[in-house]
């Protein structure tokens, strides 16, 4: 994303977000130290501010819960014989996607700037990410690669050709929801749909747009939920019914909480007809839920 | 020390109660010799909509300060290790379930129950005990009635994210900033109380001209005391309608949540005339 002049709008941006804000703003001139070098590292974002702001507003009355995508990653790349560097929240920051592609120029030069000092510090070669969202942040905005000569991989390229085995507790059908930040901005259509296929019960189906064609789930970067982001979103579940799925699957916490949301609320207002009889889920979520205990 | 126990309503014994204002306190603990009565170390759980673990409470006084229609009061409970005087639910029917001190509670003491969720076990217990009703009538209440769609959306929660939680419960993993999330939520929360007037004599009013229609005040209202209502607006080439917040004064509580939610600050708290 080139930019080159901030504009002079701010837009405004849920809590959470007014949280990370604050955060990016107290600056932290310490230097920090991992206790001791590792190859990978692991940055969960901004998932446990959601959670925390999703637990306390009715958005929760289903079961969603963010802070679990982070626990599942971690779990997974243990599973795969990694042992990453947690880049947590307690000493990095938010990598600022959102703020961004919001135009809040200043919140992530700040994020930017913290992030750039710490994963110096940190020595890692390779940095994987859950979200897609920070994953082109990194790639792109940051440039990692360019800056630091840090790679970066979204977690299913770095879980992807391990030899992993999953199998899923009973049938089931999958669908896999493609995010605009992994799919259409870095390419990367195939590492997700290998690991579903790794999972010993589950079926794969395509949705009626999928890859480069994939629908959005309507809210890019958390900017404003209405009536016409809901109209994308709901034309997605559908397709997802058409399918004759049991789970959607999604690379993108922020697709997770907007369909799950979604679905969440169709279910609140059932005399308004719609009803998707399926969940969205994340895909390490749904790879955990598939672990085998290994011998 | 531990966080309140969240099943507490069903592992829990009821042991005795303690005058409220109103209504009596109920007091709950594991069994009746873990609760000793006041003056003991062994207090138990007091409340069902507004539950304290007094072993836990430390006296911080968060709740107290945080709630916006004085629920709270002090007892005092001398040779207790945690701390001499604890935060008593006196009012506790005059509960609106805005988590506020939930949210502020420094040592997770708190745990708020929304009274229709536990309707329930909530409406025997009161038949048992107020009234002795016959077994037969209290079977009855036990079933409460929900529309099928309801209990649905509340009874089948997403099974594979149980199975996920399950193998992540099994190990200990490391945290990821949950707990900084959780502390900035809550200083957040604290200064939109500490800057508004709040309770039973105030009301949230939304100024139209801020308003952008994001509906994040919709979705932290506990009352369902938001609704969007439509406006025509006029711009420069054509006309278009968006959406604006409308309080209804009804059944607002002035909780602050709504202003605390609102991103442009749209919503101030006004006395009610």
């Amino acid at each position: 994303m080139s930019r080159k002049k901030p504009y002079s709008r701010t837009i405004p941006h849920p809590l959470f977000e007014r949280l990370i804000v604050e955060d990016a703003m107290n600056e932290e001139k310490n230097s920090w130290k991992p206790e001791r070098p590792h190859e990978y590292g692991y940055f969960p974002g901004c998932v446990d501010f959601m959670d925390v702001e999703v637990k306390f507003t009715h958005l929760n009355k289903g079961d969603a819960d963010h802070a679990s995508i982070a626990a599942a990653s971690i779990k997974l790349l243990n599973y795969a014989d990694i042992d990453p560097l947690i880049l947590d929240m307690n000493i990095f920051k938010c990598s600022g996607h959102d703020q961004l592609w919001q135009g809040q120029l200043e919140v992530f030069d700040a994020l930017k700037e913290h992030n750039m000092k710490r994963l110096k510090e940190s020595g890692i070669k390779i940095i994987t990410c859950s979200c897609a969202e920070c994953y082109r942040t990194f790639a792109v905005d940051y440039d990692l690669p360019g800056t630091l000569g840090i790679k970066v991989e979204h977690i299913t390229q770095t879980l992807q050709g391990r030899g992993l085995k999953f199998k899923a507790p009973e049938g089931v059908t999958v669908a896999y929801h493609d995010p605009c930040r992994l799919g259409r901005m870095m390419g990367e259509y195939d590492a997700p749909r290998d690991l579903i296929q790794l999972v010993d019960g589950a079926t794969m189906v395509e949705l009626e747009n999928n890859k480069e064609r994939a629908l959005c789930c309507g809210v890019s970067s958390m900017m404003y939920c209405n009536d016409a982001t809901k109209a994308v979103r709901r034309k997605r579940l559908d397709q997802g019914t058409d399918a004759g799925i049991d789970l959607m699957l999604g690379g993108c916490p922020k697709c997770y909480m907007h369909m799950q949301c979604m679905l969440n609320e169709e279910r609140m207002n059932p005399e308004e007809g719609h009803h998707h009889d399926y969940e969205m889920m994340d895909l390490m979520q749904f790879l955990v839920a598939c672990l085998e205990e290994k011998n | 020390m531990a966080d309140i126990d969240k099943n507490f309503m069903t592992t829990y014994a009821k042991v005795a109660t303690h005058d409220g204002d109103d209504e009596p306190i109920q007091i709950w603990a594991k069994d009746s010799n873990s609760y000793g009565g006041i003056g003991t170390d062994k207090l138990g759980i007091w409340g069902s909509v507004v539950a304290v673990d007094f072993d836990i409470c430390v006296a911080d006084g968060a709740c107290i300060e945080a709630c916006p229609v004085d629920v709270y009061d002090w007892i005092d409970t001398p040779n207790h290790p945690a701390s001499d005087k604890k935060a008593i639910m006196a009012r506790e029917p005059d509960c609106i379930v805005c988590r506020a001190c939930e949210e502020v509670c420094p040592v997770t003491a708190v745990l708020i129950t929304d009274p229709a969720d536990i309707g329930s076990t909530d409406s025997a217990t009161e038949t048992e005990e107020k009234e002795e009703k016959p077994t037969e009538t209290v079977a009855e209440t036990q079933t409460p009635v929900v529309s099928e769609a309801t209990s649905l959306f509340f009874k089948k929660p997403n099974k594979w994210l149980t199975a996920a939680k399950d193998v992540l419960d099994k190990e200990e993993l490391p945290t990821t900033g949950i707990e900084k999330a959780k502390s900035m939520f809550k200083d957040l929360r604290k200064m939109t109380l500490d800057s508004l007037p709040r309770g039973k004599n105030y009301m949230a009013l939304v100024d139209n001209e801020k308003c952008i229609g994001c509906t994040q005040c919709v979705y932290f209202c506990n009352f369902a005391s938001i609704d969007m209502i439509s406006w025509d607006l006029k711009a420069r080439t054509s006309q278009f309608e968006s959406k604006k917040a409308l309080i209804l004064d009804d059944t607002c509580t002035g909780c602050t949540l709504c202003a605390f939610a609102c991103p442009v600050e749209a919503i101030t708290m006004e006395a009610r005339v």
